[in-house]
């Protein structure tokens, strides 16, 4: 349950990476939100849309495999292993390696070298070099593993799905319907499985320290709803893929997922509610953020995959603000829960058993979260019905809805105030980096 | 625990096997033209999918592109990709991206494919128009057979029906008028465009049909009935305006669009 000077720089290094990244997510979006408005933007040359929608794309999911990153590190060395691991050296490295290559990320976003709307648009050449170092931080921090819980298990199973489809996706085809049919599948598989299961796992550890819950019935537990979320998120995954390349028996579990999906979401809301239900005296806000996560998650892949999925209704949304709020609604889940991860093991890191971020952070995030996307859900409403029902224009239609845009540009506004409140706190109250290993155990 | 875990190892197995099925469930191969793989590389190169969807997959800052060609044509797309917001000047703006004749060419052909792909045929499920207030749905594009047995869209046949009884005694589509008192609607299609700058060919036509004093050609004087609105349908217009876009002109790529433009 210690954790040596070493390993802790690595992983305050990630959570650090994760809050910067999220911070520039929130402006590059906003950035591109605004462009949304109709107005003169006077980035309209300097930095268009098609160069801000990827790079937004990007940072995002930067943010979650940074933070996904950092915290399974975190909980793999801090709880299993004796503070530190057989490879410190190479963790190490391969974690300067990450910095290198986020800064190189960003370089490749603001030269427009990002390619496409799938998840993480990055050149071939970075792709190949994030999957690499997120490899070896893997590998490197989970080789002294004593015993493997379930956290552990869950947390390595998405990761390893997330790295297995980033290589997928690297496959290129002369076919543009094959090739996007590669993009789609697996970023779809990279969100809604990988990146998922990978934040759950997490959610689960974070469950552990705000509540009483036993570790047999969080083991048994977080097996099940992974299980059963990863059937739901191949599922949702199969949407994208009716607009252009589905057959008869993907649209069939298409249709099955209309029973998967809000089963296994409904089974994570009852675990998560017994665990919230019954909480500790844990004083940080690792449980406001996990339900913010799983708010999302139902939002998102619940409610709005569900419907999303099913073949009929899929055929009228694919490309609206929807099925793009959808996606976003996931990711933001999956950075929420890490956003919890870091603020629990950022109190741990001091020896203190208190918030480190505050509440009005969370409360703004969350309110310019919601807000933004109930918008953005309005605004893909009346898409759906102006664009496709009635067949306006889309030119006609952008400006029939531009109000609503503004709704989530004040949304983005507001989440962009917490985003930045939240990393003064994170930097102020940021885990010490000599030798004080202490704990709080909740 | 063994139970759980077991539950999570088998759901893992069942989503490899069904990814396997549903990879197998999608695309059959198909040969792609040469001038087809160098439209997509291009597409690739200036990161279209960044702002447009394609299938409903990509950026949605600007509109689906699944159907653009099929709404507006090669010479349309030609002169577009020149000064794309000289055809939008008050929407979103889209960078020019100075394609030489070869890339144009090839961005077309991979445009054309993608339109007219088995795909693009079952969705969208109606067709999404750039601007305008179309109404024109995919069912118009339905190929039957004409009299003379040749397939062609339901819609070319209805409005080529509604042409000969309402407008074929003012209106010639031969390349002069014949003495009749409007102008000739040979090569429409390739004039519509470029006659309100920031206006479709689409739009031009629908609002000559419903408002025609709105452009005079130079020339002609104001005579014709302003009351097609009433007595012709929605879908009647739709489908008038589907045949008039495909009165092409074999010689368009000869004209001096510079100096015609915005000149009438």
């Amino acid at each position: 349950m210690m954790m040596n000077q070493m390993m802790r720089r690595v992983v305050i290094r990630l959570f650090a990476q994760t809050v910067l990244l999220l911070i520039l997510y929130v402006f590059v979006t906003l950035i591109g939100a605004v462009k949304f408005l109709q107005s003169d933007d006077p980035l309209a040359l300097a930095f268009p849309y098609q160069q801000v929608g990827p790079m937004a794309e990007m940072l995002l999911y930067l943010t979650i495999l940074t933070g996904l990153l950092g915290g399974g590190i975190y909980i793999v060395i801090s709880e299993r292993t004796d503070g530190h691991t057989r490879d410190e050296a190479v963790l190490q490295y391969a974690a300067l390696g990450w910095t290198i290559f986020l800064a190189l990320a960003f370089i490749a976003g603001m030269l427009d070298l990002l390619s496409g709307r799938h998840g993480l648009p990055l050149p071939a050449i970075l792709s190949i070099m994030k999957i690499i170092l997120a490899g070896i931080l893997i590998i490197a921090a989970v080789r002294s593993v004593r015993e493997w819980s379930s956290v552990v298990v869950i947390w390595l199973a998405g990761m390893a799905i997330v790295l297995l489809t980033s290589a997928a996706g690297l496959i290129t085809s002369s076919d543009y319907a094959t090739e996007s049919l590669i993009r789609t599948f697996t970023s779809g598989l990279r969100l809604h499985v990988g990146f998922t299961l990978a934040a759950i796992a997490l959610g689960y550890w974070l469950m552990h320290r705000f509540s009483n819950i036993t570790p047999g019935w969080s083991e048994s537990s977080l097996y099940i709803v992974a299980g059963f979320l990863t059937l739901a998120g191949l599922i949702v995954t199969l949407g994208p893929l009716n607009a252009f390349s589905a057959g008869p028996v993907t649209e069939m579990f298409m249709r099955i997922g209309g029973v998967i999906i809000p089963l296994s979401y409904m089974l994570l809301a009852a675990h998560s509610y017994r665990a919230l239900s019954d909480r500790n005296a844990t004083h940080t806000l690792s449980a406001h953020w996990y339900t913010l996560g799983l708010i999302l998650f139902l939002l998102g892949t619940g409610i709005l995959g569900t419907i999303a999925t099913y073949p009929e209704v899929n055929r009228w949304l694919q490309g609206t603000r929807l099925t793009d709020l959808q996606t976003t609604l996931v990711a933001l889940a999956a950075s929420a829960v890490c956003m919890g991860v870091i603020n629990q093991a950022g109190a741990e890191l001091r020896g203190e058993n208190r918030r480190i971020t505050g509440l009005l952070p969370f409360w703004l995030a969350a309110g310019g979260i919601l807000l933004g996307g109930f918008a953005l859900a309005g605004a893909g409403l009346v898409q759906v019905y102006l664009e496709r029902v009635l067949s306006v224009g889309y030119l006609e239609t952008q400006d029939f809805i531009v109000p609503l845009y503004a709704g989530w540009v004040a949304g983005y506004v507001i989440f962009a105030l917490g985003t930045l409140i939240y990393a003064l706190g994170f930097y102020a109250r940021r885990p010490y980096f000599t030798e004080r290993d202490q704990l709080v155990d909740g | 625990m063994n139970g759980p875990r077991t539950f999570f190892s088998l759901c893992l197995i069942i989503g490899g096997v069904l990814g396997f099925l549903i990879i197998n469930d999608t695309l059959p191969e198909r040969e792609i033209p040469a001038e087809v793989v160098a439209g997509h590389e291009i597409w690739r190169r200036y990161n279209c999918a960044g702002c447009h969807t394609l299938h409903g997959q990509g950026g949605a800052y600007g509109p689906d592109l699944t159907t653009n060609y099929t709404q507006r044509g090669e010479t349309y797309l030609r002169e577009f990709f020149v000064n794309p917001n000289a055809f939008h000047p008050n929407a979103r703006p889209m960078p020019r991206f100075a394609l030489t004749v070869a890339e144009t060419d090839a961005l077309i052909a991979f445009l054309a494919d993608a339109a007219m792909s088995e795909h693009a045929l079952a969705w969208p499920p109606r067709m999404i128009a750039v601007s305008g207030l179309s109404g024109v749905g995919m069912e118009s594009f339905v190929e039957i057979e004409d009299d003379r047995g040749t397939p062609e869209p339901a819609a070319i046949l209805r409005g080529r029906e509604t042409f000969t009884r309402q407008c074929a005694s003012c209106h010639s589509l031969m390349p002069d008028s014949g003495g009749l008192p409007g102008p000739s609607l040979f090569g429409i299609a390739d004039r519509a465009w470029y006659r309100v700058i920031g206006q479709s060919a689409e739009q031009y036509i629908r609002i000559s049909i419903l408002d025609p004093s709105d452009y005079i050609v130079e020339g002609y004087a104001d005579v014709m009935p302003k009351n097609f609105g009433e007595i012709l349908s929605s879908d009647e217009i739709n489908d008038l305006v589907i045949f008039m876009l495909m009165l092409e002109d074999p010689n368009a790529g000869d004209y001096d669009f510079g100096g015609a433009r915005g000149s009438e």
